[in-house]
């Protein structure tokens, strides 16, 4: 009977070494998914100015699983670089424009693996993306007075355009890019076309107009039909009582159709005939509400949702697969933050740590 | 019309001196005290109480180390940052090279809580609160000291965790001449010349400093360890004074006047393999003016006046967020300071000693906030009162009692309160003192604060803290002891926080806790001279309602220590080895274990001969300075070089 038991022992003894000896070593990989919709989110965070510590989040909200810099993780360490901003998909390559170091990083979103890399040149810093095309991307260049175009399947720049001081935000409705000239607030808004948006053809790689917007306009975005276009103004810095607005355009005739003149912030998404942003205090920079405007509505006043009290919103997302809320919870800019998942009334359900300062998001 | 030409010349010459005898009938119905005043317990112990304090004998009230001129020439340091290095509570932030950065921290507060004072005057800027002690000579200086301790109410303003006292050259008659080469093209020289007509003594120094800065470093460059070289580090620092002092039976009085000029890249961060700002330049130009005079019955007043210009100019022509051909700002500062102070009133075993000061700073620059326009400026009017007193004296112990109370009024922003006290038991049988107090302090906001574009608030209120802390002193035969505990309250601390990846902006919304225990240790006997400093400090985020509550302040580290030993061989060699730790610290204040910077421990070592006595004395002196290349950086992101080397030579005619 000791016999027996000793040869168990032995047998299973042999057995873990050779389980053990049979395991992989290769380091553990990030979970690869399954194919869209899986309702993975990746989070884009941005990092400290300086501190070479932008970084990337996977969330998986099937499983709660989080994967903490997950570009490192699946890229043996590297680091994503200084100050992230945006984030774009094209098929299953995510394109996150890293402003410093001057990158536009191209990721297979099942593994996080890098594909590829643009590196841009200059003053050339990327920060807004946006993908038209398999053969075309537009990204502004926000110290390159301009926008650059790529091609995304074969990661090349093709063309950069100047369209005016402090490039910010950039969206494109058919053969136009319309790009938002900040003039950076106070700093450049003495230039030509500081606080305007320029009209750019994409086939003749050309500014036709400039849509007179405010000061400071940093964000815009278009409808899902394509017939308008909405732009974010920001007060002046020096004059914090100023006014700041949204603006409604009419993308065919570029007319002006309506101006919201309150005070709210950034992050303009545009979801369901609706427009969100962020309700904003100029005095404290600190955002209480979400600004939700129905566009079906010819002359609508915002309805305010509000946001959980313990939050420094430093941008959302808009979950098109369950129409929840991904609020970007930066805390104090220099900690590692959180994604706080609302419902649609604005009522945490549940919260994800994250990288520092997380700005903005994809979810698949 | 000659005539009447003469009158209104008389009568306006007569206007100025009454109106300057009522701005003095002012200042000296507002006399105050400021804290340089003796103090009314003075015991001395044997004079090897605490090595690098040498020179204070006595009790201090609060916790300080003074580094005379002799002591100052012994170290492998050039400016007062170097020399600062090491010492207990003291951390220097250093953003590497000649002309980076070098700001000191002092029990946990910010570079902008630490008062930094050239003879009597604060040399804080109105601009950002900061005194770069890289830029500042030790070949200018006859003395360094630093108090530890919220001082506001000897000090004035910025005097939150400690302040960094300096005093000039005195004379010592005869030529001084010294050069240096060292690595990274590292070029110095000084020249410094005394003379005595009479019962008046003049000196002229000159100190300039070149250095290449283009040390390499290795870095990780998307994920790929690389070795890269420094760019844009170059630095050239000219220094220049004129001191004259004269010495009369009833009155005394000295001018100093110091010009200063540098010209050095500013190179930024390192990420991701490239180095920000390759294009940055930084120009300053200064000259500071002091004058003191004492006079009345017994040179019962002094009275102190500075003046000082001050010029930067930056330019980044790859800024390009400040426009296509990139930054190009330019500041100018305009400081005028006048300090009154009175000797002190004796009575029965007490003493009173008050004091007044007026400051005027004007600040000429392009990037204010346009409704501050280009120029903005403050005036501060201080008045103070120092007291001491001997409580209870035996045979066996003197119990003395010291306080201070301050009082200053801002032009544009809102007053401050001080004071402090002090309490101390000296044995007079054994060489042991103890020593308790409590001070308050504040620093109001800069300038920078208030009013730069896209990033100042006129909404900030000043910083205040509250300092508690108690020591002993004592002697051991030829070794000497300080050790202190402390703790530091901070509140109303002025952040920056970002509202986009680009701008930030300022709110009193710091609140911190600085806590630790200090010591210093000497030794001097047979041609051996020791000393072991340490500081185990936690500073950590002290407002309950915020996630970062109890987490420690980024870039403080939590222990800091120094080992010196220096052995004096015969004819005048010697040898000296000193080693400095500095703890682990954070960028993240959540302190997430990615963001830790790790400890580090570095090792500099120099050796020095008396090559000639006579007629010159002549010295040479070879330095190592991290000896074992540790590679590190105490800010992230901006490397410190690796092993360097450094020779001088040295000429003293007598």
């Amino acid at each position: 009977m000791r016999n027996y038991v000793s040869m168990l022992h032995r047998a299973a003894i042999c057995l873990l070494c050779l389980l053990w000896a049979c395991q992989s070593n290769t380091p553990t990989e990030p979970p690869v998914t399954a194919t869209p919709p899986d309702s993975v989110a990746i989070i884009v965070n941005q990092g400290t100015f300086g501190q070479d510590n932008a970084s990337l989040t996977r969330i998986d909200f099937r499983t709660g699983q989080v994967v903490q810099d997950w570009f490192a993780a699946a890229n043996n360490g590297q680091k994503l670089g200084a100050t992230a901003n945006d984030i774009a998909l094209k098929g299953d390559t995510a394109f996150v424009t890293v402003t410093t170091s001057k990158t536009i990083e191209a990721i297979n979103i099942r593994t996080g693996r890098s594909v590829g890399r643009i590196q841009l040149t200059g003053s050339s810093e990327p920060w807004r993306i946006t993908i038209v095309s398999p053969s075309l991307g537009v990204v502004s260049t926000t110290n390159g007075d301009g926008i650059a175009l790529f091609n995304p399947t074969t990661l090349t720049l093709t063309a950069t355009i100047t369209t005016g001081p402090a490039t910010e935000g950039v969206a494109v409705i058919g053969n136009y890019a319309f790009v938002a000239n900040s003039g950076y607030g106070d700093l450049r808004q003495g230039e030509p076309h500081a606080g305007t948006i320029a009209v750019v053809n994409l086939e003749k790689k050309q500014v036709e107009r400039y849509l007179a917007a405010g000061p400071n306009v940093r964000e815009v975005v278009a409808s899902t039909d394509g017939r308008r276009l909405y732009a974010f103004y920001q007060h002046l810095f020096s004059q914090p009582d100023s006014l700041q607005g949204i603006i409604e355009y009419d993308a065919t005739t570029f007319q002006e159709v309506r101006r919201w003149r309150l005070r709210c912030g950034g992050s303009l998404q545009y979801y369901g005939n609706a427009l969100y942003a962020l309700d904003y205090d100029p005095q404290t920079y600190g955002a209480k509400n979400i600004l939700r405007f129905d566009l079906s509505q010819p002359s609508s006043s915002p309805i305010s949702i509000p946001l959980p009290s313990d939050v420094t919103a430093n941008g959302f997302a808009i979950n098109r697969l369950d129409g929840t809320f991904l609020l970007f919870d930066a805390r104090d800019y220099q900690s590692n933050g959180r994604v706080i998942v609302l419902n649609p009334n604005g009522q945490r359900v549940r919260e994800y740590n994250c990288g520092v300062a997380p700005v903005r998001a994809v979810v698949f | 019309m000659e005539l009447r030409r003469c009158e209104q010349w008389s009568s306006d010459v007569i206007a100025m001196y009454r109106w300057c005898g009522q701005v003095l009938v002012v200042a000296v119905a507002t006399v105050q005290l400021i804290a340089q005043r003796e103090d009314s317990v003075r015991v001395v112990f044997r004079p090897v109480l605490v090595e690098d304090s040498l020179g204070a004998p006595v009790v201090a009230a609060i916790p300080r180390v003074e580094l005379p001129r002799a002591r100052l020439d012994q170290l492998p340091a050039t400016t007062v940052a170097d020399a600062a290095q090491g010492l207990p509570g003291v951390f220097v932030r250093n953003y590497g090279g000649l002309g980076g950065l070098k700001t000191i921290s002092i029990r946990g507060a910010t570079a902008a809580q630490t008062a930094v004072v050239l003879d009597g005057i604060r040399l804080n800027s109105i601009a950002n609160g900061l005194v770069d002690l890289g830029q500042i000579p030790l070949a200018l200086l006859e003395n360094l000291t630093i108090e530890r301790g919220s001082q506001s109410a000897r000090w004035g303003a910025h005097a939150v965790g400690g302040t960094v006292l300096l005093s000039l050259r005195q004379q010592s008659s005869g030529v001084i001449a010294s050069g240096a080469l060292g690595a990274f093209g590292e070029r110095r020289g000084t020249l410094q010349a005394t003379i005595h007509p009479g019962n008046h003594t003049i000196t002229a120094l000159a100190d300039v400093q070149y250095s290449q800065g283009n040390y390499p470093f290795r870095i990780d460059e998307f994920g790929v360890r690389r070795r890269l070289e420094r760019t844009n580090g170059d630095a050239l620092l000219a220094s220049g004074a004129l001191l004259w002092h004269i010495a009369g039976m009833a009155q005394s009085g000295s001018v100093a006047v110091i010009a200063r000029s540098s010209q050095r890249g500013a190179p930024g961060a390192v990420l991701q393999g490239a180095i920000e700002n390759t294009a940055a330049r930084l120009n300053e130009r200064e000259v500071l003016t002091i004058s003191s005079m004492q006079f009345g019955q017994e040179s019962s007043w002094t009275l102190r006046a500075a003046v000082r210009w001050f010029q930067q100019h930056y330019r980044d022509s790859l800024a390009r967020f400040r426009g296509p051909s990139g930054a190009d700002d330019q500041f100018t500062a305009y400081d005028g300071a006048l300090v009154l102070e009175m000797s002190r009133i004796d009575g029965n075993n007490w003493y009173v000693a008050p004091a007044a000061e007026l400051y005027a700073n004007t600040l000429r620059g392009n990037l204010y906030r346009s409704g501050a326009g280009s120029v903005v400026r403050r005036v501060q009017l201080g008045v103070a009162a120092q007291a001491g007193a001997t409580l209870h004296t035996t045979t066996a112990y003197v119990l003395g009692l010291g306080a201070a109370l301050r009082a200053d009024a801002y032009s544009d922003v809102p007053s401050a309160l001080s004071g402090s006290v002090d309490l101390r038991w000296i044995s007079a049988s054994v060489p042991l003192a103890l020593r308790l107090s409590v001070g308050t302090s504040y620093r109001p906001p800069s300038f920078n604060e208030l009013y730069y574009q896209n990033f100042g608030s006129t909404s900030i209120r000043p910083e205040r803290g509250v300092t508690v802390s108690g020591g002993a002193v004592a002697t051991l035969g030829a070794c000497s002891l300080q050790a202190d505990a402390f703790v530091l309250w901070v509140r109303d601390q002025i952040i920056a926080v970002p509202r986009s990846a680009l701008t930030w902006s300022v709110q009193n919304a710091g609140r911190v806790l600085s806590r630790g225990v200090e010591l210093l240790a000497a030794y001097a006997d047979g041609g051996w001279n020791l000393n072991l400093s340490g500081t185990y400090q936690q500073v950590t985020y002290d407002d309950p309602t915020t996630f970062t509550y109890g987490k420690q302040v980024i870039y403080t580290p939590s222990l800091l220590g120094m080992v010196r030993a220096e052995r004096v061989f015969w004819r005048g060699i010697a040898a000296l080895v000193q080693a400095t730790y500095l703890g682990t610290r954070y960028s993240q204040t959540d302190n997430a274990p990615s963001s830790a910077l790790e400890a580090v421990l570095t090792v500099d070592a120099s050796l020095r001969a008396l090559l000639l006595e006579w007629p010159v004395e002549v010295e040479l002196r070879g330095e190592l300075l991290n000896l074992f290349d540790a590679t590190y950086a105490i800010i992230s992101n901006y490397p410190m070089p690796g092993r360097s080397w450094r020779i001088r030579l040295l000429a003293r005619w007598r």
